[in-house]
């Protein structure tokens, strides 16, 4: 008989630390192109 | 610009799949024979202590927010209904998740995908952005492998899921898909 798959043990929650998000963030350039990217939006807005 | 304390904790390990989150939580795994017990908590004390500790966060009404907060609040939300599936998301009084680090940014909950910001990170869009960005990394990663370990922060699948993220939102920003929500932010 085929034993049922176990589950592996979950862990819910990932909480982060300003630390983590600042190290993920930078790492991979995500701030530079997502800074440029939202500041020339809004001075594109604020021109309106 | 430092949050997290330099000094580590050392736990006992009982279970090598936890050591990517003992060492999120400040800490560092101790691998040693049953047969010479210290007096140290185990990495499961430690996750457990962590989930004790993150069920005291308490969830913010909007309407408790001032209307700087609130604004940035809205962009998050706007940001992450670009993604299918990313439960609600709320402002919340964070507390640290281990006696190893300052402040707890955000946090993302695997099974319902609910997204919560610690109260600071909505002062700015910067850093409210920036907690979006890689909560939603968790995200988009946990959805395409099911798995938390792979989800995790700095694994391969969170960079490639934030790489898509960011993508994903410059395309949208570009198309004005947030334009409401940035009459009023201050980044």
């Amino acid at each position: 008989m085929k034993k049922p798959r176990q589950k592996p043990e979950k862990i819910p929650i990932m909480p982060d630390t300003p630390q983590q998000v600042a190290e993920t963030f930078h790492s991979y350039g995500f701030k530079n192109t997502l800074e440029s990217a939202f500041l020339q939006r809004i001075a594109s807005l604020q021109r309106k | 610009m430092s949050y997290k304390s330099s000094v580590r904790g050392v736990v006992l390990q009982t279970d090598s799949k936890l050591d990517n989150m003992t060492n999120h939580l400040g800490y560092v795994s101790l691998k040693v024979e049953p047969s010479s017990p210290l007096p140290i908590k185990t990495d499961k004390q430690l996750i457990q202590e962590m989930v004790n500790k993150l069920a005291q966060t308490e969830i913010i009404p909007d309407h408790n927010l001032t209307r700087r907060e609130r604004n940035h609040l809205e962009l998050a939300r706007a940001l992450a209904r670009s993604f299918q599936g990313v439960g609600l998301v709320s402002a919340a009084m964070i507390p640290p998740a281990s006696d190893m680090v300052i402040r707890t940014a955000g946090t993302y909950e695997f099974g319902s995908g609910k997204i919560n910001i610690d109260r600071p990170e909505l002062e700015h869009a910067s850093t409210t952005v920036a907690v979006m960005d890689h909560e939603l990394g968790h995200h988009v990663a946990y959805r395409r492998t099911g798995s938390t370990e792979a989800a995790e922060d700095l694994t391969p699948d969170h960079a490639r899921a934030m790489e898509y993220v960011t993508a994903i939102i410059v395309r949208n920003l570009a198309a004005g898909k947030y334009d409401e929500q940035l009459k009023d932010v201050i980044w």
